[in-house]
């Protein structure tokens, strides 16, 4: 991919939060829809469909490989559609998929991304992201779970750093600002650093409030070339950038658990972008547990190593501050949607980049990062974005 | 040892046999590498470093230190609340692997980042035996 080859046009999104009577067909239908809309095309330009892999929604994913969204949705000129998978999926792997089709002469592709945790027990989920996230083997039989791998991550980096448990808890408080102002996030009530620390032990040192909410929820988003997307809407928002690492499996085989791989991944972005940390508007970071946004924003190059926590605390990040993060009010606070929290970031990326963001909108907005990874922070994908092409 | 043992057991690979054989025997063993002398843990079917096939298995010597931990509260996956709270914990092991396993016979408050830590070998069934760490006083 060259600078500003391939752009973003239109974006939708269902609310997010716990809809039970809300299938996955529908949650697709409904975002394909304002995707559609959004970017003011005929849904017949489309063709190629890609949906995105959901986590233990098995039955869904066996239906996106079966050919269901071009069918639904009405693509009557679709040459390919398929159901992608990875970590990075979410946002990046998708739309590495996408561009892989527009390279091979498709024109416009769609990109949806569907999720459900209402069908399942707590028990259900529990167990099924101890399975996904956890290794049959060396893991699981200990009794392993995310928030317990959230929680060590938290604990080291702490450790090495002298980052305060407060601090961690600060960037959740952040998020749910950020919540606040989105009409689709799943959190409507403010949250205080004293409601965060004052909640529930999960895992030492994660209460309750530091780990993310699963949810019901689904984005999606349609990308073309930038040379068609200038004569299709005012305000492409183009790819300037990319870096990807992968790192491990299992969080035991990581290199270094309080940095993971995002430096290489961020500076490669930059490099290919031509710009940097201090051009950037905005840094919209898949955290999922708020050490990880640390971590991350360090590496994007915003902070030094261990700052982060007290400019987290100060309020930097938040609605109004010097450098806003996760607008959207990410995992934490809007939801988690199993694979689709990138997507979601990424959808929040181009309306803030479009000037659609509504009250969560940074006025003048023109370049921002945004990164996903999966698995059990197996990987880290960076882009950088604008609304130009510098 | 239970004979209603409810919770997952190590689903082994192949290769991994060897590792679980080694723990009944209250043995712990890692797999190493005999062209490169790396040693993998979690073992793969090939030496990770240089793809050699060729390895044997070396006892290690169970000593380590606490790299990260974390107690467990609430949140488990359901076979394991009963047993909250719980601590997890990555050991670095002598031999230079990191694994993750369990601390036991330690309270919460004692266990730091960095303690010195040694295999306790926990018979989960007859034919299961789990690598579990305490701490050493």
């Amino acid at each position: 991919m060259s600078k500003g080859q391939f752009a973003i046009i239109g974006t939708g999104e269902v609310p997010c939060g716990w809809y039970p009577d809300r299938s996955h067909l529908e949650i697709a239908s409904m975002a394909a829809y304002l995707a559609i809309k959004d970017a003011g095309i005929n849904k017949d330009d489309i063709d190629g469909v890609l949906g995105q892999m959901s986590i233990m929604g098995n039955d869904w994913n066996t239906e996106v490989t079966f050919g269901r969204l071009p069918e639904a949705l009405g693509i009557k000129n679709c040459k390919t559609t398929a159901l992608v998978s990875s970590g990075g999926a979410s946002s990046h792997s998708i739309r590495k998929a996408a561009e892989g089709l527009l390279i091979s002469g498709h024109d416009m592709v769609l990109c949806v991304h569907s999720q459900r945790f209402s069908e399942f027990t707590p028990g259900q989920l529990a167990e099924g992201f101890a399975k996904a996230g956890c290794d049959p083997e060396w893991e699981i039989p200990y009794g392993m779970s995310f928030n317990a791998l959230g929680a060590m991550v938290t604990q080291r980096y702490c450790y090495e750093t002298g980052t305060t448990v407060e601090q961690v808890g600060s960037v959740c408080v952040a998020a749910r600002k950020w919540a606040l102002l989105q009409d689709n996030a799943m959190n409507k009530k403010d949250l205080t650093l004293e409601q965060v620390m004052g909640s529930r032990m999960v895992s030492t040192p994660l209460t309750a409030f530091m780990c993310n909410v699963l949810a019901d929820g689904g984005s999606a988003f349609i990308m073309t070339t930038a040379e068609r997307a200038k004569k299709l809407v005012d305000k492409p928002v183009y790819i300037l950038g990319e870096g990807s690492r992968y790192s491990h499996r299992n969080l035991t085989k990581a290199k270094d658990l309080t940095r993971i791989v995002t430096k290489p991944a961020a500076d490669e972005a930059y490099n290919k972008s031509g710009l940097g940390p201090e051009d950037m508007d905005i840094a919209q970071i898949y955290a999922s547990y708020p050490v990880f946004t640390l971590m991350i924003f360090e590496d994007m190059g915003f902070c030094k190593r261990g700052e982060a926590g007290k400019y987290f605390m100060d309020g930097n990040t938040m609605p109004g501050g010097k450098m806003p993060v996760c607008t959207n009010g990410e995992a934490l606070s809007f939801g988690h949607t199993g694979t689709g929290v990138g997507t979601a970031l990424l959808v929040e990326s181009v309306r803030q980049l479009q000037g659609k963001a509504g009250r969560a909108q940074v006025p003048g907005a023109r370049f921002l990062i945004e990164d996903c990874g999966g698995g059990a922070f197996m990987d880290v994908h960076c882009a950088v974005l604008g609304n130009e092409i510098p | 040892m239970s004979t209603e043992y409810n919770k997952p057991l190590p689903v082994p690979q192949k290769w991994s046999q060897e590792f679980w054989k080694g723990t009944k025997d209250h043995k712990f063993l890692l797999k190493k590498c005999k062209d490169c002398g790396n040693i993998d843990h979690p073992p793969y079917y090939y030496c990770t470093e240089c793809m050699s096939l060729e390895h044997e298995w070396v006892e290690a010597s169970g000593k380590g230190t606490i790299y990260t931990y974390s107690t467990t509260y609430m949140g488990a996956p359901p076979v394991f609340t009963k047993e909250q709270p719980f601590t997890l914990a990555m050991i670095d092991l002598a031999e230079g692997p990191r694994m993750l396993s369990r601390i036991v016979d330690a309270g919460p408050e004692e266990i730091k980042i960095g303690a010195d830590v040694e295999v306790v070998f926990e018979d989960v069934t007859e034919d299961t035996t789990l690598v579990m760490f305490r701490l050493v006083k």
